[in-house]
């Protein structure tokens, strides 16, 4: 304590000897008006685009629209303390956010500026909010998995690292869930984790900052929030500021997922600013340049080559549909843009398959690549398997009676499937259980176990293998395949295991 | 803003007639008698006034302004009768703006927290006269807030060298630092 005491004092003591040192020509201008958390400013000859303003009494704005002789700007703060005939000052800043390892388990607002109590956030540099995604050069194709933990995504919609994959439903369909469950799945791993909230209620944002704190996973994970009772303008930012965050890491060469809740309230707040800036406004009101806002924020993900570094930043957008209506606007805009979808659907939610995804909407364009051996191996069939049974399930209501072998065969693999594939929130699998659940299916191993009873099956093979067989999961874990005498030690194991469920 | 424009266009044009009358000077005397009229709150409402007729509002703009020419009365006139007395405070700003480019002039705008003494406001002009390179119209303001030092404002560039500046810059960097070193 000591010490620090004499480095604050030293500090001090320099500050006072450079004291007012510094002295620059600043431009100023007046506000002529002011409304709505938007500012009209007379003056400010030398502004340029995106620069922060300083309105004073710590009332920053972003200078938005520059014309001949008013300059437009959004007000980042509370918009009634800024008042007509006020000066405003440039900052000479670009807005730019802190970034680095000091920020790692904290919750911050798009600024930098903490919100969790735990007092400053300890960064040294700061990062440019708008940039430029890696050109063509310094990238490469996404090769690596991102381990979600979750077996319907692992299996069926596998995740790159350099992906952009957006999880689109319904509200209350799981879509943050299915995020929170891939950032706890981060635990121990190499893999650090921002979660980006926009326009969310604050007790939702505390329920996500408390989960993952009950899980363990704030220890790899950034939360930025804009909550809906923030201001268009921090609400705007917000996306940007976390992908800034984010790039510092991949630039060190680590690998990083982001998670943007949500990108509908994000459009929203976008078209509220640009229409109180009297930009033209476009289809469902929202401007001519919304599908470049998510373009240039989901093309800052990127997997870096090697010679940049190897970097990469995953991207999980989030986007909550109306009444299940994918044709949307913005639905369409960022589905285009992404690398495939989570597709959620309340009718499975509500008849208790969680997570309820879609397989049949759902994809991933590139995450194939990366898919870890020992799952491709295993999940082959299970995609076909599910999509076969969805068609066959509208005729199945009628009875099965009068069916054929063949259909009721598919019918009951279907079944399986689904039930296996079924999973609580909180609880991601780690590689190693994955692969046996769905080992154990794949080989049909599972097909004498009751539909009911498949749930309390996987739970008790899995804590069979764990405490019996380690070996397995820890060789699946190191070699991330299955070769065929792990295979005919797993087969064997499962056998062994068989007799003893008790249902 | 509208408003803050068309501001903006009478001044050009008043500016304009102004320059082929060779009037410049005497009118922006002229607009800013008339803009003080219209400082008072109650005379604008008036003129603002729904039920006062066009006839009586220009017989009062005629004895309130009857020392001013009748083009600049003109001009006043022309912005009652359209109901756009609002605009007044732009003309004259705008106006003045262009009177002072025409003249090579620079208004200044110093603020110090205790009144100025000649020779210091003296020693102030020829520094700034040697940083703008024009012929620069000074005005002094006090204002105790900035608590020392001197803040210079021409036009829209702003030369803060005011203690509270400087205080506010030392309590930043002192934050960030001891933030950073923690």
């Amino acid at each position: 304590m000591a010490t620090r005491g004499q480095d604050i004092v030293s500090l001090i003591k320099r500050q006072i000897e450079e004291f007012g040192g510094d002295l620059a020509l600043v431009d100023v201008g007046t506000v002529v008006q002011v409304g709505d958390g938007v500012a009209s400013i007379q003056g400010l000859q030398g502004v340029r685009s995106n620069e922060l303003l300083d309105f004073g009494n710590d009332v920053l704005g972003l200078a938005l629209n520059l014309e001949s002789d008013i300059v437009g700007a959004a007000i980042l703060g509370d918009p009634n303390s800024v008042k007509e005939g006020q000066r405003v000052r440039s900052t000479g800043r670009i807005i730019e956010v802190p970034v680095g390892d000091a920020l790692i388990g904290r919750v911050v607002d798009p600024l930098g500026r903490p919100l969790d109590g735990k007092g400053p956030v300890a960064t040294t540099s700061t990062r440019s909010v708008e940039k430029v995604a890696p050109n063509v050069v310094s990238r490469q194709s996404v090769d690596q998995p991102v381990q979600t933990g979750i077996k319907a995504v692992d299996a069926m919609i596998p995740i790159g690292r350099g992906q952009r994959e957006l999880i689109i439903g319904d509200r209350s369909t799981g879509k943050t869930a299915i995020a929170l469950d891939t950032i706890i799945n981060q635990k121990g791993g190499d893999l650090i984790c921002i979660y980006v909230a926009i326009g969310q209620k604050q007790g939702k944002v505390a329920q996500v900052v408390g989960s993952l704190e009950a899980a363990g996973a704030m220890e790899h994970t950034i939360v930025v929030t804009a909550g809906a009772a923030d201001s268009a303008p921090m609400q705007y930012i917000a996306p940007y500021a976390g992908c800034a965050m984010a790039e510092e890491f991949m630039a060190e060469g680590k690998d990083v997922l982001i998670v943007y809740d949500d990108l509908t309230k994000h459009a929203w707040a976008y078209r509220q600013m640009s229409l109180l800036l009297r930009r033209p406004a476009g289809r469902e009101a929202y401007p001519g340049d919304i599908f470049y806002l998510h373009s240039r924020l989901l093309e800052r993900s990127a997997r870096l080559d090697e010679a940049s570094g190897g970097g990469s930043i995953t991207a999980l957008p989030i986007i909550e549909t109306q009444a299940g209506d994918v044709s949307a606007y913005i639905p369409t805009n960022v589905i285009s843009i992404t690398d495939g979808q989570i597709y959620l659907e309340p009718e499975l939610f509500n008849s208790g398959i969680r997570p309820a995804v879609n397989v049949g909407l759902s994809v991933s364009r590139v995450g194939g690549a990366a898919q870890t051996r020992a799952i491709r191996k295993v999940a082959g069939q299970l995609r076909l398997a599910l999509a076969q049974y969805r068609e066959l399930a509208t005729f199945a209501q009628f009875g099965t009676a009068d069916l054929d072998a063949a259909t009721r065969a598919q019918l009951a693999r279907g079944q399986l499937a689904t039930e296996v594939l079924k999973q609580g929130q909180y609880v991601p699998l780690s590689l190693g259980s994955e692969v046996v659940v769905l080992f154990t299916v794949n080989e049909g191993l599972m097909e004498d176990v009751e539909i009911e009873k498949v749930g309390a099956f996987q739970d008790q093979l899995l804590r069979y293998i764990s405490g019996t067989h380690p070996d397995i999961l820890a060789a699946i874990e190191e070699t991330k395949d299955i070769s065929d005498e792990l295979s005919a030690n797993l087969t064997k194991a499962i056998n062994d295991f068989k007799p003893t469920f008790t249902g | 803003m509208a408003k803050q424009l068309s501001g903006q266009r009478y001044a050009q044009a008043i500016f304009d007639l102004a320059l082929e009358n060779n009037q410049v000077e005497q009118w922006g005397e002229d607009l800013a008698v008339v803009a003080e009229a219209f400082q008072d709150a109650d005379f604008t409402a008036l003129m603002k006034h729904a039920d006062m007729s066009a006839v009586n509002k220009l017989a009062a703009t005629a004895t309130v302004l009857a020392g001013v020419d009748v083009m600049v009365r003109n001009l006043v006139d022309l912005l009652v009768s359209k109901n756009s007395v609002d605009a007044i405070k732009g003309v004259h700003s705008g106006y003045t703006e262009l009177l002072d480019r025409h003249l090579g002039r620079q208004r200044v705008e110093i603020t110090t927290a205790v009144p100025l003494e000649a020779a210091e406001t003296e020693r102030i002009n020829a520094f700034v006269t040697g940083l703008v390179r024009r012929d620069v119209v000074l005005t002094t303001k006090v204002d105790e807030s900035i608590l020392g030092g001197l803040v210079i404002q021409i036009g829209d560039r702003l030369l803060d060298g005011s203690t509270k500046a400087r205080l506010d810059g030392l309590r930043n960097r002192l934050h960030t630092e001891i933030a950073a070193s923690a």
